[in-house]
Formats: C-alpha cells, structure tokens, sequence
C-alpha cells in the first residue's frame, strides 16, 4: 500500500512516516511543490496526504493538476488552514478528506485507512481481527459469528481502534474522534471513558478475549495478541 | 430621546442644538422687546408731554393777554370759567408759587368719567390782586397707550418669533443637513463593516473640515482593527504547525516499547496542555474568520435534532455532575443556518450550562420556535451580563482547562447567523442563555 506524503515541515513528516510505516504502509515523500508535482505524476499512489502550505506553490494547484491527468490516488487534505472555503474547495477540486492541523497520527491513520477501504473493496468490506469481524458498510460487528449491538459511537471507537492496531491511542484522539474537531472539548475524558467501558463490555459479554487495554492512562491500545 | 424620558426635569439637557439656539434667541428678543416697550412709552409719553405742556403755555400767553385786554371784573373770570372748565382762576390772599405744570384727575361730564388732566398753574395779577391761574387739557388714558404700545410691542415679538422659527426650521433643512447625514453615518457605523464610511460631500468649511477629520480617525481605527484581526488570525495559524508537530512527536512518544509509568506521567500533562493549545488556536481561529465574516455556507438544520445528539453526546458529563436534564423541545425546528457553527453554538451552551451548573443541579432546555432557552442552576445571584461574553473572561467563574472563549464564540456565531444571544437571571439561582431566532 503505497503513500505519498507531501508536507514541508521535516519534524511532522518524520512523526507521519514513522507512524504509518510501521502500520505497513510505504511511505514516499515530497516536501515542496515541485517534488510532489512530480511524483505523484510519475507514479501511482494509493493516497497522498497533502499539506497545502507547500514551498513553491498551493497544494490546492496540485489538486487541479491530479483532476487535470485523471489520476486516480485519494487525497486527504492537512492544512493549517482551516478556513472553511479551503475546505469546500479542496473537496470540490476531488480531495476525499479534509484533516485540519493539528492532528492525532491514530486519527490519519484511520482517515487513511477508511479512505482505502472506499476505494478498494465497494459493498463487501469485512475488516478481521482475532476473534473480531467487522463489517464497515453495513456497520455490523460480530465476534465469532455472534452479533455485537453497538451505538454507533462504539461503532466509531472500534473502527478507530482497528485502524490503529497494537498502537497507543491516545484519549485525546479518541475524544476528538467522537466528537469531531468541532464541537468544544472538555478537559475531562468521561466520555471517552465510559464508551471504552461499554465497548470493553460488550466485547468480554460476546466472548471476546479482553483485546482492549488501557496504557497508564494515557490511552488505550487495541492488541489482539494481548 | 432616552435621556429626554430619564431627565424629565431638566428638558434642556438633551435639547438639540438648533433648539438651544432658538431658546437663547428667544431670551434675548424677550427682553429686548419688555425693555424696548417700556422705553419706547416712555419716549412716546415724554413728547406727548413736551407737547401738551407747550399748548398750554401758548395759552397761558393768551389768557394774560386776555386779562389785560379784555376782562373788566372778577366776575368776567367766574364767568370765563363756567364757559371754558378749562381755564380757572383761583383768587390767592398772597402771591402764588412759581408757574408748574402737574397731572391731576378730575371729573369729565362729556365722557360722564373721572379722567386725568394736564394743569399749568402759573400766579397771575388781575386789577391788582394775585390770581393763580390753572389751565387744562385732558389727555389721552396713559393705561390705554401703554395698552397700544404694549399691543405693538407684542406684535413685533410675535413677528419676530414667527420669523425664527421659520428661519430655525429653513437652516436645519439647509445648513445643518450635512451635519445630520455625518451624524447618521455614524450612528449606522460599525468597526467590522466592510465597506469604508462613506460622509457626504459638503461646501461649508467647518462641516468639511469635520468630515476629513472623522474620515482620517475612522480609516486609521478600521486600519488598526483589520490589523489585529489578521495578527489574530495568523498567530493561531502560525499556531497549528509547531502543535501538529507536539502533537504527533507525543503520539509517537506514547508508543515507546518499555514505556514506564513515570515516564507516561510526565507524558499525561503535555497531553492535556497540547490539548489545550490547541482547542485555544482553533478557538482564536474561528473567532477571527467569524469576525472576519467570512463566508460560512448556509443550509437547512434541523435545531431540535442538533440538541437532541449533542444533548446525548453529554450524557456521561451530566452524570459526572449528578445534574438532571429537563427538556421541552418542539419535534422539529428547521432553521438555515451553517451546521458546523450551529454544533458549535448548540455544544457551547450546553458544556456551558454544565460546567457551571452545581452538583445535583438541572440544566433545562427549552426550545420553541422562536427560543432556545438552555438554563443551569447556579449561585443565587445574577451574573454581569455585560462581562459574560467578553473574550478571556477572567474571573472566579471560570472553570480550570477553559479557556473563557465558549460564550464569546457563541455570541459571535449568533451575530453571524442572525440570532440575539442574551442572558436572563431568574430567582432563584437560575441562570438562562437565550437564543432568538
């Protein structure tokens, strides 16, 4: 699964690859206008991250020049600009996702990995782990054959947690993935708990092994190894 | 017109300035029309004097010419007195005073009334014995022509009030109309319209002069304003960089193999601060692009159903606070509106309500299509409804990890979407942000 990440800032990059090459994906990079402009006319990528901020142009030029060549990569936007009509521009220019800065590396990585399951398996789409299928279009979950009756922000936490396998997720990204960057954050994460609670529950009720742990309250780590 | 209605006992306070003028002209013609008459009377009366008095000493002359002439006996003088009343001779045992005129009142026959007479009583020799002679002439009713000249009088001033007032009315439709345009241009101003103020060409220098000099304060003041906004807006922007990189270095760093418990409670905080940072860029952010009034696209929400999911949302928050949640909401209320500021209106209200709400306490919400009210229970005394929307509001109410923005932003989403936000204090210790639609 190739990746082509464009971004200027060598310290986020650094964090973005290491982060998703370790979730298996290969990385490419490209840290101006240019160097993005030709890769990703050269070759094809899975899905590009893109900075719109770029050395020696907008990322949003590079957005018409993919739509011009009909390439068929996925975009996700990261932008420091969050004004709304970057957002709707990018979106109309063919971006599939927007990721405003700053962001959580277990939510990219979710965002990515939602935007390669769209494009790759339409319809069937059965996502395993252990003892844990999960069926993303009809939003069904099953541990070994036995039906989960999930809210749809358990749904949404589980997903998230998938996406992000024997890695930390920190309560914070949790939080602002259920709740979207929009809405006001409290400082406390009683919500984040007690939906961890109820997944957790409902998960050891179904007969599931206890894949979800808590790391020293920073986060949580889905781990079906333990 | 407030200030007339507070200040009913000092009208002249709030007087217009046309008004005042015509107030001090007024004044002034008054007492110079009460002095004007009175010296004019006078004036009038001393020549009618002056006049009257040299008729009589003209006769005077003629009587002593006649005395001299003429009369023959004593009783030639009784009898000249009983065809003329006017002219009398009063026989004296010695030589009489000094000729002197004086005003006496004495009984008309012809007008059947007591009149006032003009006397010159002069000493006069007849066959060798002293007379005092007195002659008279009625004269005119001083009560009637002071009546006449006051009458004039009044007229003048009528006349000339009249004339100030048309006059008053003539100069604030011509000469102060530009002032009042400027004046109205004012009034409609605002720091974050757009477009520049835009004063109407005058030809008077004062009002010219006045207009260049407002022209220069309100360039400089919108200058000065756009220029905050944009450091705003590119402080926060500059902001989400260096918070991307915190960020995603500490996503990384929680993933240490061998990660330590001590080590992961250094890690905690600079979570939560990251955290912090970042909801307080994004904040500042939005609060720039609001001011800004960028465009945020509208569409059809459905109110109630954005309550209904952020009040679900909250559900473990109000929990935490043993609070009780009462609500009264219509099924449906569409509105336009853009959903991003409305989740962010509806969520600040809420977590608002919440977090200064007190344990056990309800948070009431209540919408009709015309209002949302979202009510917490709170200490029994109302709040400075002034203070409570200001950006960074400091002050013992606000909650550690808040960043006092919630409200402002609340009430500038309002303002962008055409609602009123307000705040209601209703006892006991029930606090209300209202929203009309």
């Amino acid at each position: 699964m190739k990746l082509l990440l464009v971004e200027d800032e060598p310290a986020l990059l650094a964090s973005v690859v290491s982060y998703l090459q370790a979730q298996h994906y290969i990385c490419e990079v490209a840290t101006t206008y240019a160097q993005a402009q030709e890769k990703m006319l050269l070759h094809d990528y899975e899905c590009i991250v893109l900075d719109l901020t770029l050395p020696g142009g907008d990322g949003l030029d590079l957005l018409r020049e993919l739509q011009k060549h009909q390439k068929a990569a996925g975009v996700i936007i990261t932008s420091a600009r969050a004004a709304v009509d970057d957002r709707i521009t990018g979106l109309e220019l063919g971006a599939d996702d927007y990721l405003p800065k700053p962001f959580y590396l277990p939510e990219l990585s979710a965002r990515i990995a939602a935007l390669v399951r769209r494009r790759h398996y339409q319809g069937t789409n059965l996502l395993q782990a252990g003892e844990l299928s999960v069926d993303v279009p009809a939003r069904r979950a099953a541990v070994a054959g036995k039906p989960l009756t999930l809210t749809r922000t358990e749904f949404d936490l589980l997903l998230l947690l998938l996406a992000n396998q024997g890695r930390v997720i920190t309560k914070g990204a949790i939080a602002e993935h259920l709740s979207g960057d929009a809405a006001e954050q409290f400082d406390t994460f009683e919500n984040v708990y007690a939906h961890v609670k109820n997944l957790k529950r409902k998960l050891t009720e179904a007969g599931a092994p206890n894949y979800i742990r808590m790391v020293y309250g920073l986060g949580y780590r889905f781990d079906v190894n333990g | 017109m407030t200030r007339r209605l507070n200040s009913p006992i000092l009208p002249h306070q709030s007087m217009k300035l046309l008004a005042r003028t015509t107030v001090i002209f007024l004044i002034y013609a008054s007492v110079v029309a009460a002095a004007g008459t009175f010296v004019y009377y006078n004036f009038i009366r001393k020549i009618y004097y002056q006049y009257v008095d040299r008729t009589l000493s003209r006769r005077k002359l003629r009587v002593d010419n006649d005395l001299r002439l003429y009369l023959h006996s004593p009783a030639d003088l009784a009898f000249w007195h009983r065809l003329d009343h006017n002219v009398e001779f009063v026989p004296l045992a010695a030589p009489g005073p000094p000729a002197a005129f004086s005003v006496r009142m004495m009984y008309n026959k012809l007008v059947n009334k007591t009149v006032p007479y003009r006397q010159l009583a002069a000493p006069v020799v007849f066959q060798g014995r002293p007379y005092r002679l007195e002659l008279r002439t009625t004269m005119l009713d001083s009560q009637e022509l002071l009546a006449r000249i006051g009458q004039a009088g009044a007229l003048l001033f009528g006349a000339l009030l009249v004339g100030l007032l048309v006059l008053q009315h003539l100069l604030a439709r011509r000469l102060w109309a530009p002032f009042y345009k400027t004046l109205g241009a004012l009034q409609r101003y605002k720091l974050d319209q757009p477009e520049p103020v835009h004063l109407a060409p005058t030809r008077i220098p004062e009002f010219k002069e006045l207009n260049a000099a407002l022209n220069r304060l309100l360039n400089r003041n919108q200058r000065i304003y756009r220029r905050q906004r944009e450091f705003t807006e590119n402080a926060a922007h500059e902001l989400q960089t260096p918070l991307a990189i915190l960020r995603t270095k500490l996503d990384m760093l929680v993933q240490a193999p061998g990660l330590t418990e001590e080590q992961a409670s250094h890690i905690e905080p600079l979570l939560d601060v990251t955290q912090r940072l970042t909801h307080l860029s994004r904040s500042l952010l939005l609060l720039a692009h609001l001011d800004q009034q960028l465009f945020f696209p509208t569409e059809t929400v459905d109110l109630a159903a954005v309550i209904r999911t952020q009040l679900g949302q909250l559900r473990e928050q109000l929990a935490g606070g043993s609070l009780t949640l009462a609500t009264d909401l219509v099924d449906s209320l569409p509105v336009a509106a853009n959903r991003s500021l409305l989740d962010i209106l509806i969520s600040n209200l809420l977590s608002n309500a919440i977090r200064h709400n007190v344990p056990g306490g309800t948070v009431r919400v209540t919408l009709t299509p015309q209002l949302l009210i979202v009510e917490n229970t709170g200490r029994p005394r109302a709040l400075p409804a002034d203070q409570l929307f200001v950006r960074f509001r400091p002050g013992p109410e606000r909650p550690p990890g808040s960043v006092g923005l919630g409200l402002a932003i609340a009430r500038q989403i309002c303002e962008t979407s055409g609602f009123l936000l307000s705040y209601h204090y209703e006892e006991p210790g029930r606090h209300q942000m209202r929203v009309r639609m």
